[in-house]
């Protein structure tokens, strides 16, 4: 009744966040009972919440107490599962470490309680309404899809890629795969904000040693192959000296790079390209050979792309793992916006 | 909760900007009534006092007319007392003058004054005395005078002499 009031007194506002690696995106909407009348998004780079940030909200909440601040879970420690029973969803997660909820009685989704705790502390008296799962985005936004098709379905955000691969919307697997982890762990790391020397260290432990590497032994190596009488020519071998010089032209200025950490834009997508296809092939290859997932071939891979990705991803998913891919741009913001009203009516 | 982790915040219809309008409202309208009373009260007021002024008029009025009655009254009264006064100083006057008339000769026993007469008793040495002495002045001043004698133990006379004064005569009179 008092909310009834309210709505013909007040607008609504609906403040939807998803937190990136370096910075926090702020989706604002205005409502009121005939609907939308304005929207703003602004990005801040920061990486908690900060005075700007509550000023920027303070400035469209301050007439009106209908405002819900909602944000798309970070937490690293997430996922879904195909099942809503309690007994059987103990196979995919710790309910006891977990917030969980099911989505239509079908499948449900989880977060590390921690985590949660830990977010719902970060902001503090500013307060927080409602924590969406991405996979409850990746749902949303492909409901078309996944009601009728088996396949694959990613969310690809800037520091994770939630995975889901659904058959007629029967969820078979999920994994949220976090992206920083995931190139930390190989050293490519993107993270600009972390310490730069031990990054640079790391590398350069892992990288090759230009200094140490002797041309003249690798070209020594190379006279054993001399004696094959199944090569072409000598010319040939030349050649591939030639080439050998060229990578390591490449490998000199690639590691150079390196050491002055200044990787070009187009390298950078594209190891970043190379390792989000190595952590998708990695998490279907889970899919596959894990025995408690009911396992089918997948054709199709649907993409919910907020970032931009390069055609390199998708070149790779399609040679690679014969995939028909299909990708769609996703407004993070608008789609969080979507839930809230879900929730609220 | 269908889709979030958790719930959405209760959230309060009245904003801190709601709660100055509706306190400044509550005085404003504590004033309006606090007048509205205060007004109300003076009117009430006002009319009692009207009432009771009207009712101080009505009884002012009626004690002038009492007091004016009583001033009637008083001014009648006055007129009386003076017409007395005044017939009572012609009656000493006449008393006084009646005694004038007496003779030495005669000695009166017993005056009566009546509205309209005289009766005098007394005892003369004799008729004549009484007849040119006394009874001429009084056939003077009555209308109509009767005088009866009859003798007394030393050889005088004991008279009666009843005198009567006819009103109708005197208004004709004054006419």
């Amino acid at each position: 009744m008092l909310d009834k009031i309210g709505s013909f007194l007040y607008h609504k506002i609906f403040i939807n966040i998803y937190i990136k690696s370096d910075s926090w995106n702020i989706y604002v909407e205005k409502w009121n009972r005939k609907g939308l009348i304005s929207s703003e998004e602004k990005e801040f780079k920061t990486t908690t919440l900060n005075d700007d940030i509550t000023k920027f909200v303070n400035f469209f909440t301050k007439d009106t107490p209908y405002f819900y601040v909602s944000v798309l879970d970070p937490s690293t420690t997430q996922g879904a599962a195909p099942t809503c029973e309690h007994i059987e969803v103990a196979k995919f997660y710790d309910k006891t470490l977990s917030k969980y909820g099911c989505y239509k009685n079908r499948w449900s989704y989880y977060s590390s309680k921690y985590d949660l705790d830990e977010l719902d502390n970060d902001f503090g008296d500013f307060g927080l309404d409602f924590i969406f799962s991405p996979f409850i985005v990746l749902a949303n936004f492909f409901q078309d899809k996944i009601e009728t098709n088996l396949a694959i379905f990613l969310l690809i955000q800037e520091t994770s890629i939630s995975l889901s691969i659904f058959d007629n919307s029967h969820l078979l697997f999920a994994q949220h795969i976090n992206l920083k982890n995931e190139f930390d762990n190989d050293g490519f790391s993107i993270d600009e904000d972390n310490d730069d020397e031990i990054a640079l260290d790391e590398i350069s432990e892992e990288s090759i040693d230009l200094d140490s590497v002797d041309v003249d032994d690798s070209l020594d190596d190379l006279d054993v192959f001399g004696d094959i009488e199944d090569l072409d020519s000598i010319e040939e071998i030349d050649e591939f000296a030639d080439i050998e010089d060229d990578f390591e032209e490449e490998v000199i200025s690639e590691t150079k790079s390196h050491k002055n950490h200044s990787l070009s834009e187009s390298e950078e997508l594209f190891d970043e390209d190379y390792q989000m296809f190595t952590a998708i092939q990695s998490s279907i290859k889970t899919f596959y050979e894990d025995e408690k997932y009911n396992s089918k071939f997948v054709e199709s891979i649907y993409i919910a792309d907020s970032i931009n990705i390069s055609s390199d991803l998708k070149s790779y998913l399609e040679e690679e793992m014969f995939l028909n891919v299909y990708i769609r741009q996703i407004e993070l913001g608008p789609e969080i916006s979507e839930l809230v009203q879900a929730e609220l009516k | 909760m269908i889709y979030s982790y958790t719930k959405a915040r209760s959230k309060n219809l009245i904003t801190s900007e709601l709660k100055l309008l509706f306190i400044f409202f509550f005085i404003t309208i504590i004033m309006l009534l606090m007048t509205y009373l205060f007004l109300t009260y003076k009117n009430y007021s006002f009319k009692q006092e009207h009432i009771d002024i009207e009712k101080s008029k009505s009884d002012l009025n009626i004690s002038l007319n009492k007091m004016n009655s009583d001033i009637k009254f008083i001014e009648k009264q006055v007129f009386v007392s003076k017409n007395i006064f005044t017939k009572n100083t012609i009656l000493k006057d006449s008393i006084t003058n009646m005694f004038d008339l007496v003779p030495d000769r005669i000695t009166l026993s017993e005056a009566k004054l009546l509205k309209n007469g005289l009766i005098l008793y007394g005892i003369t040495p004799n008729k004549d005395v009484y007849n040119f002495m006394l009874q001429a002045p009084l056939r003077s001043i009555f209308h109509r005078t009767y005088s009866s004698f009859y003798p007394s133990e030393n050889g005088w006379l004991s008279f009666v002499s009843k005198n009567y004064i006819d009103e109708d005569e005197i208004i004709e009179e004054e006419k």
